[in-house]
């Protein structure tokens, strides 16, 4: 099993020293295709994805999680809020209330 | 809602088994909707603070990177990050929580990350690929914690929908029937006793 990770340039170039398979895109569409044919490639058992390009493909990526495991993580630096929404998201679904916001 | 059968006493024993079957089951799927929740509740938290971990660490790790690539051209940067000096090995295995198969990822880093030329780059760069490295586990627990929540979530919904189709439809509507039938079956008795006592005083009278 392998891990990759889909990104801009800049932001997993740093990934690339340690084994990991960086794929470098340039906007979400690309990040989209790509995310098609690593899912599709059973071999990879997690992929990260950068979260400005998944802001735009979130219906692709809830899709797809099915097949593999997709991770969103905060590419150059400063986080969007996109992961917690998600996870705020299955809290809801599995338990009926929010359980986060009473956490801060 | 009534089902449909007819209303007889074989039918009627059939029901009651059925429904003592039925009760069974919900307290079962209960039990397990319950202890779905109690596991899922301190994941939660757990997934919540790896995740704050893991974003400080990629926003430090970054910042570092960024401050190597101001210092090196970026063509020694690309070729110094070309070959990969760590490898890791990365295996999956699975445990089952409640009956929910969830992947546990576990990695095996080799080699040394700092495997380039001394004369090329500079001492941010080493720093920000350690900072990367070190992340790296937390990043792989990351994931496999995130999963585990989603397929969680997913068979707590799974489990609550069947709690509740068998507490509001199915044994009310067991609960219902049975109940036409009790009713079925008295008021036939009642008639065949009545026709008995009338057919005995016509008999008497002759």
């Amino acid at each position: 099993m392998k891990i990759a990770i889909i990104g801009e340039k800049d932001a997993i170039l740093g990934f690339s020293a340690l084994g990991i398979e960086t794929y470098p895109v340039t906007d979400a569409k690309e990040a989209g295709e790509r995310l098609k044919n690593l899912t599709q490639n059973r071999d990879y058992a997690t992929i990260y994805l950068t979260e400005s390009l998944s802001s735009q493909i979130k219906e692709l990526i809830t899709e797809l999680s099915d097949f593999s495991n997709i991770v969103v993580i905060p590419g150059r630096g400063e986080s969007l809020g996109l992961a917690r929404e998600r996870l705020k998201k299955i809290s809801e679904k599995a338990l009926g209330t929010d359980v986060l916001s009473n956490e801060e | 809602m009534r089902l449909s059968v007819s209303p007889t006493r074989m039918e009627l024993l059939r029901l009651k088994k059925r429904i003592l079957l039925a009760q069974r089951g919900h307290r079962l799927l209960k039990d397990k909707q319950d202890e779905l929740i109690r596991q899922f509740m301190p994941l939660v938290k757990e997934v919540i603070g790896l995740r704050k971990k893991v974003e400080e660490g990629l926003k430090k790790a970054f910042q570092s990177f960024v401050t190597a690539r101001m210092l090196i051209p970026p063509e020694f940067i690309e070729e110094a990050l070309m070959w990969p000096g760590e490898r890791i090995t990365f295996e999956v295995s699975y445990k089952y929580i409640v009956g929910v198969k969830v992947p546990e990822y576990r990695i095996k880093k080799e080699g040394d990350i700092h495997n380039y030329g001394l004369a090329t780059t500079s001492s941010e760069l080493d720093i920000a690929l350690k900072a990367y490295s070190d992340l790296l586990p937390s990043l792989v627990k990351l994931a496999s914690l995130e999963k585990t929540l989603e397929l969680l979530a997913a068979e707590i919904e799974r489990t609550r929908r069947r709690v509740n189709a068998l507490e509001y439809i199915f044994i009310p509507n067991l609960e219902e029937t049975i109940k036409y039938i009790t009713m079925k079956l008295s008021e036939m008795e009642r008639a065949d006793l009545t026709r008995l006592m009338r057919i005995k005083e016509i008999v008497r009278a002759h």
